[in-house]
């Protein structure tokens, strides 16, 4: 059967229409498809995708999810949103995120939470929150999300899709509202993982209006990928069903022609991610949301939310004198141990394989009254970012409660092609990726 | 009770320099939360960095620089002019 692609994009329409407003995925919704005027491919063409508010899009409001950016319309569009119209996509609509990307649970929207398409009474996961449910609640079929400490992974666990963040560098930054600038990593959500590759192929790359995208080529794929487990990673605080999810995924995996287990790795500055992570994105955060004083455009600063005014007040003190040595600068110095670890570790496999998660997908309102628990949450993704390594987060099973759990690929940087070798190779023997949440 | 890494004149002073403006309830609560991430992130002096060297960006990219030519295809203009908001209404 064959149809055309208004065909496929009504279709996509009419499902947000019925179930946007108990899942509240989309903040703003395309009744006509938002497209590039003169596509040059059509590697995409006529793809429609949900895009994280984060990204400005030229003409079409943009909000961060944040009251501050309430009527906010872009003069401009960013890169990557440019280069998927190129290719001939299209965007549905902006979808909804924690405010800033400051969360992991997607309840920090100022325009309420997204509700998990598996179940309404749970999160979704955060930051990346509308993107990861809008593809999983097949509201479209692909999504850009941004991944700043766990931001794509994380909501694509606790969706069931495949969530990629990129080496830092590879998809540029420029038009993607900054939350961590030496973190942030815009990337991608997809059902499979042969289509987040496509994607990617179309989106990465070297942008003149981006200094920190990098020009190089993936890593090449070796003939039989070395996978490691790191230690660190599968400790005490890991709850028992991901355990076993997680494990049962490596199994099958050490299984697979071209895949060769070398055992375990330590990675022993892992436990310190957290505190280096809330240190060095909190003190660039409130440097970047230092901009929004309502004079040229947006809402003044009283429009902040709660989370944004921890974070910004956070950063703000690292950064004072006084304060600058014992907290900011010793941050960045343990940062370069994390990101040794990594190095290290890349030595001896080519692919280490992590839960994203310590815990299944918890219920809404959960964890909202002690931050601190929250942060944690972060525990495993974290570190990616500190390193400015890829990961790629794919559907692993699911938990007792019903909700999906994921794990991760985390690879070299530049090593993409052989986190997308290994996915491939893992969703050809299991089908966890095909399951659909019924709404 | 033990004692709170900042207290709300801190939080003030902080504030202050955030630009933010916050009402008194909200310094109370902000102190408690804030001094408890400060207080988690305190096992950063438990590692040895001595002769460690901060990591700042993790591309290794040093001075990309274009050159300084206008991009005609990205200003606003009106003729010979370029538009700008107006100031004053």
């Amino acid at each position: 059967m064959k149809f055309s692609g208004k065909e496929v994009y009504q279709s996509y329409l009419k499902r947000i229409e019925t179930y946007n407003k108990d899942l509240n995925i989309f903040l703003t919704v395309c009744d006509e498809p938002y497209k590039g005027k003169t596509p040059k491919q059509n590697l995409l063409d006529g793809v429609p995708f949900g895009v994280k508010d984060m990204y400005v899009t030229k003409d079409l409001r943009t909000t961060a999810a944040s009251k501050v950016l309430d009527k906010y319309v872009p003069e401009y569009t960013s890169t990557i949103v440019s280069r998927l119209l190129e290719n001939g996509a299209s965007v549905i609509g902006k979808t909804n995120q924690d405010a800033w990307a400051h969360g992991s649970s997607g309840e920090n929207s100022d325009y309420g939470p997204t509700k998990n398409p598996w179940n309404t009474e749970y999160v979704p996961g955060g930051s990346s929150s509308g993107s990861a449910a809008g593809v999983a609640a097949q509201m479209c079929p692909a999504a850009l999300g941004t991944d700043t400490g766990g931001s794509i992974r994380t909501p694509a666990s606790f969706c069931g899709v495949v969530g990629l963040k990129p080496t830092y560098g590879r998809c540029s930054r420029y038009g993607v509202i900054a939350m961590s600038s030496s973190l942030d990593s815009p990337g991608i959500f997809t059902h499979t993982v042969e289509d987040c590759e496509l994607v990617f192929s179309c989106i990465n790359g070297k942008d003149e209006y981006d200094a920190t995208t990098v020009v190089a080529n993936s890593l090449p794929v070796p003939k039989k990928i070395k996978v490691g487990i790191p230690k660190e990673y599968f400790g005490e605080g890991l709850d028992a069903e991901v355990r076993k999810i997680v494990e049962m995924a490596i199994e099958q995996i050490k299984a697979l022609p071209g895949v060769e287990y070398v055992g375990e790795i330590g990675l022993p500055y892992t436990e310190y991610g957290i505190a280096v992570y809330y240190l060095v994105m909190d003190s660039e955060v409130s440097s970047n949301l230092a901009r929004y004083d309502g004079i040229r455009y947006g809402n003044n600063r009283t429009h902040f939310s709660d989370e944004a005014k921890r974070r910004i007040m956070l950063g703000t003190y690292a950064l004072s004198a006084g304060y600058y040595d014992a907290y900011y600068k010793k941050a960045m110095k343990v940062r370069t141990l994390i990101k040794q670890d990594f190095k290290k570790a890349f030595e001896t496999a080519d692919v280490l394989i992590t839960p994203v998660s310590p815990t299944p997908p918890f219920r809404l309102g959960e964890k909202v009254s002690d931050p601190l628990s929250m942060y944690l949450s972060d525990v495993l993704t974290v570190n990616a970012n500190l390193a400015g390594i890829p990961g790629l987060a794919l559907p692993a099973g699911f938990a007792k409660n019903g909700l999906p759990v994921g794990m991760q690929f985390l690879g070299p940087q530049m090593g993409e092609d052989i986190l997308f070798t290994l996915g491939r190779k893992y969703q050809e023997v299991t089908d966890w990726h095909t399951k659909r949440p019924k709404l | 009770m033990k004692k709170q890494i900042l207290t709300t004149k801190d939080t003030e002073k902080i504030a202050s320099l955030a630009n933010l403006s916050l009402k008194n309830e909200e310094i109370e609560k902000f102190t408690s939360q804030l001094s408890a991430i400060l207080e988690y992130v305190e096992k950063l002096q438990q590692v040895n960095t001595s002769s460690i060297s901060e990591t700042s960006q993790v591309t290794g990219l040093i001075n990309i620089t274009r050159p300084d030519i206008t991009d005609s295809s990205r200003t606003i203009r009106k003729g010979k002019h370029f538009s700008v908001d107006a100031i004053f209404e």
